[in-house]
């Protein structure tokens, strides 16, 4: 369970995976890419400034973590599985899946309350929850390969024509159209496969995406409002340190922002890192919604 | 009070004039089982949702009711209203609220609920 006043392992923060670092799948050139209004852009209809009804002053933070911690609202207790990217350069799309899986599984309704943990399936999960595809964006955004994306790029991707299911699922979806998760190592929870671009996907896929696309995200210019997101329960993306993450809990006691890695394993920014990259960090707050959760992608006959 | 037979008929004749008042069907407030199937709690989208109402809908999950949050606009695919929400957000205009159905009947709809219980509650 999530205790937000319980002590962090040092050990675990402003840290990296051991061996990758320093992080290159998001580049700095790719980073000074990602300002506010390029974000906005990027987003289109879907983007809107952080709403004021979502604020909450830093004096009421540490009373909102305690309903967080009673009722395991969390942003990281709608995170039902780990993704593992090594040791590609995918975290950008690693990230983005986690926002928009989150976020699905926050419409759903289904809290879990350990939040993910490796090698461990949730019986919960086969009630809708549906894993996206970090792959089905990267292969547009980068057809190289190799070299990371923008925040910016990806979130254009995802809203423009949505993810690809992977072809690992919770349940048995009857879906059309799916893409492995990463070329990287993945796990009991994430498919792995070779290198797709964009012409390579499944042919007739769009009609599969079109059915996991955010509909609103909210971009923010304040560290404050990226605590404020993560209160409420929405699972925030930020770059930084050549390496893309969603943060996913606020510990009161140490100060620290934890975020769900692309690695197996949940690390945590300090207070600094999270105010030097929250100018442009965003939330999904709303993704296309199924006509019934067993059916995510409208292809069952039910 | 025990019923005596000639108010048992009575009762019997007056839920027979109501079921024909509802042309031979049951009224929407009615389930056939009575039992819920799903839940469903609508809001403005960008609106705060209370945590209790997500843990009382995750509870509501664990016995078997679908019980979901849906931010009033939001869309499937095609960009439709989803087909599993046209009934909830029909059933009432006062955002947010809480709508418990057996299929497409609504069963109870709760103004802007803030507790577990109001949740678990309207769902028995």
């Amino acid at each position: 369970m999530i205790d937000s006043f319980s002590p962090v392992n040092p050990a675990l923060i402003d840290t990296c995976e051991p061996g990758i670092g320093p992080h290159d799948g998001y580049p700095v050139e790719m980073q000074a890419q990602d300002t506010i209004d390029v974000l906005k852009e990027a987003c289109g209809d879907a983007a809107t400034d952080f709403p004021q009804s979502l604020w909450i002053e830093p004096a009421n933070w540490a009373d909102a973590a305690r309903d967080n911690d009673k009722y395991h609202t969390w942003p990281i207790n709608y995170v039902d599985r780990f993704t593992n990217q090594t040791p590609t350069h995918e975290c950008t799309c690693h990230a983005l899946r986690a926002l928009a899986e989150g976020c699905r599984n926050k419409q759903r309704g289904i809290i879990f309350p350990e939040g993910p943990k490796k090698d461990f399936r949730y019986p919960q999960s086969s009630k809708g929850s549906t894993w996206l595809s970090p792959n089905s964006i990267y292969g547009e955004a980068n057809p190289g390969q190799r070299g990371g994306a923008g925040c910016q790029q990806v979130l254009e991707i995802a809203c423009r024509r949505g993810f690809l299911p992977e072809k690992i699922q919770p349940a048995e979806y009857g879906l059309k159209h799916q893409l492995q998760g990463t070329t990287g190592k993945g796990g009991l929870n994430q498919s792995t496969g070779p290198w797709v671009r964009l012409a390579g996907f499944p042919p007739g896929w769009e009609e599969t995406a079109k059915w996991f696309k955010p509909l609103e995200v909210v971009i923010t210019d304040t560290w404050e409002q990226v605590v404020s997101l993560i209160l409420h329960g929405y699972l925030v993306e930020v770059g930084r340190s050549g390496h893309a993450i969603p943060y996913a809990h606020w510990n009161v006691a140490e100060s620290v922002m934890g975020y769900v890695d692309s690695y197996d394993v949940v690390r945590y920014d300090s207070k600094r890192t999270v105010q030097g990259c929250s100018n442009g960090a965003f939330a999904i707050i709303t993704m296309t919604t199924p006509d019934n959760w067993l059916n995510p992608a409208g292809t069952l006959a039910l | 009070m025990k019923l005596k037979l000639p108010d048992f008929v009575t009762v019997l004749l007056v839920l027979a004039a109501a079921w024909l008042a509802f042309g031979g069907e049951l009224p929407n407030w009615v389930s056939p089982s009575g039992k819920p199937t799903a839940a469903t709690y609508v809001h403005v989208v960008k609106t705060p949702i209370p945590d209790a109402v997500s843990s009382g809908l995750s509870k509501l999950n664990e016995q078997g009711i679908v019980a979901t949050h849906y931010a009033k606009g939001t869309t499937d695919g095609p960009g439709d209203v989803p087909d599993q929400y046209k009934v909830a957000v029909a059933a009432s205009n006062e955002l947010p609220f809480l709508v418990t159905q057996a299929g497409d009947k609504v069963l109870r709809v709760v103004n802007d609920p803030r507790t577990e219980e109001a949740v678990l509650e309207a769902a028995q």
